[in-house]
């Protein structure tokens, strides 16, 4: 793989990644708020 | 029949319950066989590494984006992973109350999305075919359809394998366990269309489709050989959702109202869609994909219809399928229409004294 790969790859890995773990902290820290 | 039983039991019932234990299942499968595809090393030929395969993947060719049909593609894929423009994420969307968060579920679905195509999905078939196939084989494994790929090329490559068909079964079980979440997901608008516009019970309207989708299924299972599946999964599962998607965000943002949907979107939500996205779906969503339509006519569409690629063999089933999705297409004209004349008909009737 190229380094134009590896940056592809590093940077869709590492964004959808945090996007995944950000969104489920959100759900996780609503959730208690819309069970009140 | 599984299908069939789980929609019978209706969206919490049978859909959530299904969806509860087989998407947690589906990531362990993936993960399981994302692992072992990255621990392979180089076992058939020293140049046929992982990394090498990934970069089959990876490694940018800017000359493909000169092609239509690459963008064509790709805009299906993703409207067809997050069911836009198949009237499911509408369907789904209906059964929402006013104070649920659209923005978290719609962006969390759509990272959780990403997360199992794009980094578990991406990095099991492609990468391991390379590994054990080499680079010369890829192009005709990339290019031997959706079906191929599952079906014949993986279980080939699991082959190869210690513990092959515990390996097998585990990639069989996701294919399953992602087949069955998504037809589920399919069928549940068909059969909420059917309760809704005509007043029929749910176990009629499952009993309909049951027996509609068990005749419209046979040719895809008979003449698989003949291209019928990848006809099929090119106009339904690409080229009309695009069409259908360009429709959508048109009567989104133009007919309802692009201050009216912000408000709609807004409603019950905890985080804030970046204004700049009303300006987006307003002015760029549009023209970009009537650009990619546009383009793929004009550089695909005469070869298409005159059927170029497909052997001379196979064109009388290409064209039989074709004429089978304007007739389904025509049908379904044709209740909508129907179910549009009943509801002004009962609005006229509370209307009179």
């Amino acid at each position: 793989m190229n380094v134009s790969g590896w940056i592809l790859l590093l940077f869709s890995w590492g964004f959808i990644l945090a996007l995944t773990v950000y969104c489920f902290v959100r759900v996780l820290r609503a959730k208690p708020d819309a069970d009140k | 029949m599984l299908n069939i039983a789980v929609i019978y039991f209706g969206i919490k019932g049978g859909i959530a319950r299904l969806c509860n234990w087989a998407m947690p299942l589906l990531f362990i499968c993936g993960t399981i066989l994302l692992v072992r595809v990255l621990t392979l090393g180089a076992p058939a030929n020293p140049d046929w590494s992982v990394a090498k395969g990934f970069g089959f993947l990876w490694n940018p060719n800017f000359a493909a984006l000169k092609n239509a049909h690459v963008w064509l593609e790709a805009a299906g894929q993703i409207f067809f992973t997050l069911s836009v423009g198949i009237g499911v994420i509408l369907t789904y969307a209906s059964y929402l109350t006013k104070a649920d968060d659209v923005v978290l579920s719609g962006l969390t679905s759509t990272a959780t999305n990403e997360l199992a195509e794009v980094i578990i999905g991406g990095s099991i078939v492609i990468p391991a075919a390379f590994v054990f196939l080499g680079p010369l084989a890829m192009d005709s494994v990339a290019r031997s359809g959706t079906f191929n790929l599952g079906f014949v090329t993986m279980p080939l490559v699991l082959l190869q394998l210690p513990l092959a068909a515990l390996l097998g079964f585990v990639w069989f079980l996701l294919l399953f366990l992602a087949g069955i979440t998504s037809s589920v997901s399919l069928a549940q608008p068909a059969v909420a269309f059917l309760e809704d516009e005509f007043d029929i019970t749910r176990k009629k309207a499952v009993g309909i489709f049951a027996v509609v989708t068990f005749f419209l299924c046979q040719p895809a299972i008979f003449f698989l050989k003949n291209g019928v599946v990848d006809e099929l999964d090119f106009w339904g599962g690409t080229f009309f959702l695009v069409v259908f998607a360009t429709i959508e965000v048109l009567l989104f943002a133009w007919v309802f109202g692009m201050e009216d949907a912000w408000d709609e979107i807004h409603h019950g939500a905890d985080l804030r869609v970046p204004r700049i996205y009303k300006f987006i779906i307003k002015y760029i969503t549009p023209p970009f994909l009537f650009a990619i339509l546009g383009t793929w006519l004009w550089q695909e569409w005469l070869p298409i219809i005159r059927m170029d690629t497909v052997a001379a063999a196979d064109r009388p089933y290409i064209l039989a399928t074709r004429a089978g999705l304007i007739l389904l297409f025509a049908t379904l004209a044709v209740l909508v229409g129907l179910a549009w004349r009943r509801k002004r008909l009962a609005a006229q009737e509370e209307q009179t004294p």
